[in-house]
C-alpha cells in the first residue's frame, strides 16, 4: 500500500476569467511508506495547491488522492496525518500549551501531556508554553505548528515550508528530528525553497513547475549539489534532468 | 466526537469570550438592574397607574431589545473570520467532521445569547420582583415568554451563521441589519398593511422573514395560552435556516489559499 497515491490531479483557478490559472495538470505521484520526500519548485509552481488538495482543504477539478489507501474525501484519513501549515493561526487568548492540547484531542489523543512536554523541550519552547500564540515570534509560532504536526502517532506528516521562518540552529534541530522520525518508519512530505536542507533530509525530490511534475529524483542517485545545479539548469533550459 | 466537540467548544469560548464581551455583559446587567429599579425609585408603585402595570409587556419589550443586540454582538463573522484567520485550517487538518464544528458554533452562540437574556432580562426581573410590592408576578408566564423569545434568538443565530458562510464580518452585520429592518419595518409594518390579504405576500413573509416565535411570544403575552400555530411556524423557519446553514457550511472552502 502506498503512503500517498495521487492520480491525474487537475486544478484550475479563475476558470471564468480570460486567463485561467492551471495550478495542477494531470499530476501523478506515488510515495511509499517510510520515505522522506522533498517538494521543490519556483514560486507559484503549485506546491501549496498540491498540499491543500492532499489535505482536503480544496477540491481538485479531477483526479484522485488517497493516503494509505483511504480516499482524501473521507475525513478519517486525517487520523493518520500530521500537518504543518505555512500560515499560522494566532490568538491573543489561546496559550501555546492549550493549542497543542487541543490539537492532540482533535487528533484522537486526549491524554498526551508527556509527548507535548517532550516535543516542547526538544524544540526549546518549554518557556513559551504559557504564552499566548500572538505573543510568539514568527519562528516560535512555526515551531508550535511543527510540534502540532508530530503530535499523536501520525504515519504521514506533511510540512509546508517548515524552515521558512526558522533560524539556523532550529533548522538543524528539525533536520535531526526528521532523521529520527524517519528511523521509526514515518513518511514525510515537505515543501521547501531551502535546497541544501531538502537534499540533506530527503530520500526523494519532486520538482514541480507550472502544475506539472518536471523531476522525480532519488537523492541517493544524485551527487551533492545536484539539486542546485539542476534548478539552475532548469531556469535556462526548462529541463530539470 | 463528544470529546472533540467539548474541546472545540472550550476553544470557542477561549477565543471569542474575551474581556470586551465580559465587560459588555456586565454593563448590560447593570443597565438592566437600573431600569428594573427605576419605577421604585420614581415612586411609580404609589401611583394609580400601578394597578394597570403588566410585567409581561415590559419583559417582552426587554427581550425584543436584547435579542437583536446580542445577535449583532455574538454572531457576525462567526464562520468567515475563522476561514480568514486560519483557525479552520488548524481544526480541519485533524479528523474532525464539519458538523462537529458547526455544532460548536451553534452551542457557543446559544449559550452566549442565554447569558445576555439572563443578564438583561431575568436578573433585572428578579430584582424588580423584590422592589415592586403588590405587582402580580407569574413565573411560568414570564418563563414561557422568555422561551419563545429565546427560540426567536436561535432563529436569528441560524440566519446569521448562514450569512457568515459567504459574507465577511462587515457585510454580515450589514445584511443582518437590512434583514431585521425589512422584517420589522417594511414587511411586517408597511407592506403587511397594504397586502394583508395577499396569499403571495403571506408566503413571501413566512418563508423569508419568519416571525413564528416572535408572534408566539406576543400571542402568549396577550392570551396566556400556548400558541401552537405560531410556534410550529417558528420551528419550521428554524429548521429551514438551520438546514441552509448546514448545507452552506458543508460546501464552503474552509481555507483560503496561502503562498505557493
Amino acid at each position: 500500500m502506498k503512503a500517498i497515491e495521487i492520480s491525474k490531479l487537475n486544478k484550475t483557478f479563475n476558470k471564468k476569467s480570460k486567463m485561467p490559472t492551471r495550478a495542477l495538470i494531470d499530476f501523478d505521484v506515488e510515495i511509499i511508506p517510510g520515505e522522506v520526500v522533498g517538494l521543490i519548485g519556483p514560486n507559484g509552481a503549485g506546491k501549496t495547491t498540491l498540499i491543500r488538495i492532499l489535505m482536503g482543504f480544496d477540491n481538485a477539478d479531477s483526479g484522485s488522492v488517497s493516503v494509505f489507501g483511504i480516499d482524501n474525501q473521507d475525513y478519517r484519513f486525517k487520523q493518520l496525518v500530521g500537518f504543518q501549515s505555512d500560515n499560522q493561526y494566532r490568538s491573543k487568548t489561546m496559550k501555546t500549551y492549550d493549542f497543542l492540547v487541543l490539537n492532540s484531542i482533535l487528533a484522537g489523543f486526549p491524554n498526551n501531556d508527556e509527548q507535548i512536554h517532550t516535543l516542547l523541550e526538544y524544540f526549546k519552547l518549554s518557556q513559551a508554553a504559557d504564552k499566548s500564540l500572538v505573543s510568539l515570534s514568527k519562528g516560535m509560532r512555526q515551531k508550535v505548528e511543527l510540534i502540532s504536526s508530530f503530535i499523536g502517532k501520525p504515519k504521514l506528516v506533511v510540512l509546508d515550508e517548515p524552515t521558512a521562518a526558522l533560524d539556523p540552529p532550529s533548522v538543524f534541530e528539525l533536520r535531526d528530528f526528521i532523521s529520527e522520525q524517519k528511523k521509526s518508519g514515518m513518511t514525510i512530505l515537505f515543501s521547501s525553497h531551502h535546497l541544501t536542507e531538502v537534499e540533506k533530509v530527503s530520500d526523494r525530490i519532486l520538482f514541480i513547475d507550472s502544475g506539472e511534475l518536471k523531476g522525480n529524483v532519488l537523492t541517493s542517485e544524485a551527487g551533492p549539489g545536484f539539486i542546485e545545479e539542476a534548478f539552475r539548469r532548469y531556469e535556462s533550459e526548462r529541463s530539470f534532468l | 466526537m463528544k470529546t472533540q466537540l467539548q474541546a472545540i467548544l472550550k476553544a470557542e469560548f477561549t477565543r471569542y469570550f474575551t474581556l470586551s464581551k465580559i465587560i459588555i455583559l456586565s454593563l448590560v446587567t447593570i443597565l438592566g438592574v437600573v431600569i428594573a429599579m427605576l419605577p421604585s425609585w420614581l415612586g411609580f408603585f404609589d401611583s394609580e397607574a400601578a394597578g394597570f402595570f403588566a410585567i409581561k409587556d415590559i419583559f417582552t419589550y426587554a427581550l425584543k431589545i436584547i435579542i437583536p443586540f446580542s445577535i449583532f454582538f455574538i454572531t457576525p463573522g462567526i464562520i468567515a473570520n475563522d476561514v480568514n484567520n486560519f483557525w479552520f485550517r488548524t481544526v480541519f487538518s485533524r479528523p474532525v467532521q464539519r458538523q462537529t464544528v458547526l455544532a460548536s458554533k451553534y452551542i457557543y452562540a446559544s449559550l452566549l445569547l442565554l447569558l445576555f437574556t439572563i443578564a438583561f432580562c431575568l436578573i433585572p426581573l428578579i430584582v424588580f420582583s423584590f422592589t415592586a410590592p403588590g405587582i402580580e408576578f407569574n413565573v411560568f408566564s414570564v418563563l414561557s415568554i422568555w422561551f419563545f423569545a429565546y427560540m426567536e434568538g436561535l432563529l436569528f443565530i441560524s440566519i446569521a451563521i448562514w450569512f457568515s458562510c459567504f459574507l465577511s464580518k462587515f457585510f454580515n452585520v450589514l445584511l443582518l441589519a437590512i434583514w431585521m429592518f425589512a422584517d420589522n419595518i417594511v414587511i411586517n409594518g408597511v407592506l403587511a398593511n397594504f397586502f394583508w390579504d395577499s396569499p403571495i405576500m403571506g408566503v413571501f413573509t413566512e418563508f423569508f422573514f419568519p416571525n413564528g416565535f416572535a408572534n408566539a411570544a406576543s400571542f402568549y403575552s396577550l392570551k396566556d395560552s400556548f400558541p401552537v400555530e405560531h410556534f410550529f411556524w417558528g420551528m419550521a423557519a428554524l429548521t429551514f435556516f438551520g438546514a441552509l446553514s448546514y448545507l452552506h457550511f458543508s460546501l464552503i472552502n474552509i481555507d483560503r489559499p496561502g503562498n505557493d
